[in-house]
């Protein structure tokens, strides 16, 4: 085999693992960049990042954790520099289970079987976004693997190479904090008004 | 705190996230959900919490890729100089790649 054939085969073999997994690529790097174009970029550089090193890839290990990190390391070293986006809401100060108690107390919880599902369908796909992306880009690293892909704490700690615990608190805590986002967007967009006001849940 | 063979409320208030992320052992699972199955509080609040979860999930997986992502990849690896790769004609089979929008796993 020439120089040439081996390096198309190495290419090849390189996109072969890629491939499956560019749904879940695309989707991380659109919840960290919060815009498709970036998004995109970011997937690009990582896949050049990624092939470079590819020699160092062991055969047979989870390429999917191996590429993310490279993934998310462009982003921390790069793309975050580029906007600093002021936080939309004080997320700071998000008590546990704050979604559930703020619609009893707007009188909305009470009325149907599943207010989550309420809520959430009365929402669309760009609300959502927006709520996700108010959050810290620490958080929002992981809750974008967990969302995406219902990672246990310990891939995403070999992800983002950070302790377990820190996984589980900012996790937790990104919850809380996504939480009261969804509901400063469901109260600003009239959501809960519409709900309150509808016989029917 | 938790005495051996039963869990207060706020001993699963403190577990829930844990729980729903099947990060909970054996033990902490069973003393959870006895706690659930007689708590009507709790339970509506697990209920919330991971019907919340699971929407979310389903809404955020729903990602349009870019269907020319996956060519614009294969054009920069071939553009690449020798090393781990580089001579081109890394298209595979089939021509055009990615593709749709898709759920992840």
């Amino acid at each position: 085999m020439t120089e040439v054939q081996k390096t198309a085969a190495t290419g090849a073999r390189f996109e072969t693992l890629l491939e499956p997994i560019l749904p879940l690529a695309y989707g991380v790097a659109y919840r960290l960049a919060r815009n498709q174009s970036d998004a995109e970029d970011l997937v690009q550089e990582a896949a050049l990042l990624a092939y470079r090193a590819y020699h160092t890839y062991e055969q047979g290990t989870n390429f999917k954790a191996w590429y993310l990190r490279i993934l998310t390391n462009a982003f921390f070293a790069k793309y975050r520099k580029k906007k600093r986006e002021p936080a939309m809401v004080d997320i700071d100060d998000a008590p546990p289970l704050h979604l559930l108690f703020q619609m009893h107390a707007a009188g909305v919880a009470d009325r149907t079987d599943d207010p989550a599902a309420a809520l959430l369908a009365r929402m669309d796909a760009e609300q959502i976004s927006e709520a996700i992306g108010a959050l810290p880009d620490e958080y929002r690293a992981v809750s974008a693997l967990y969302f995406l892909d219902d990672m246990a704490y310990q891939e995403i700690a070999a992800i983002l190479e950070i302790p377990i615990g820190t996984v589980r608190s900012r996790l937790h805590r990104g919850r809380r904090m996504l939480q009261k986002a969804l509901w400063h967007i469901a109260q600003e967009r009239g959501i809960v008004q519409d709900m309150a006001a509808a016989e029917e849940l | 705190m938790a005495s051996l063979d039963r869990y207060t409320c706020e001993d699963v208030f403190r577990r829930l996230d844990a729980y729903m992320d099947r990060e909970l052992n054996a033990d902490d699972v069973r003393l959870l959900e006895q706690h659930l199955e007689t708590c009507a509080t709790c339970a509506a609040e697990h209920k919330f919490e991971s019907r919340l979860l699971a929407g979310l999930k389903q809404k955020v997986r729903r990602i349009a890729v870019p269907s020319n992502l996956m060519d614009k990849i294969s054009r920069l690896i071939a553009d690449q100089p020798g090393d781990s790769g580089g001579a081109g004609g890394l298209n595979g089979p089939g021509g055009s790649r990615g593709g749709g929008a898709g759920p992840t796993n």
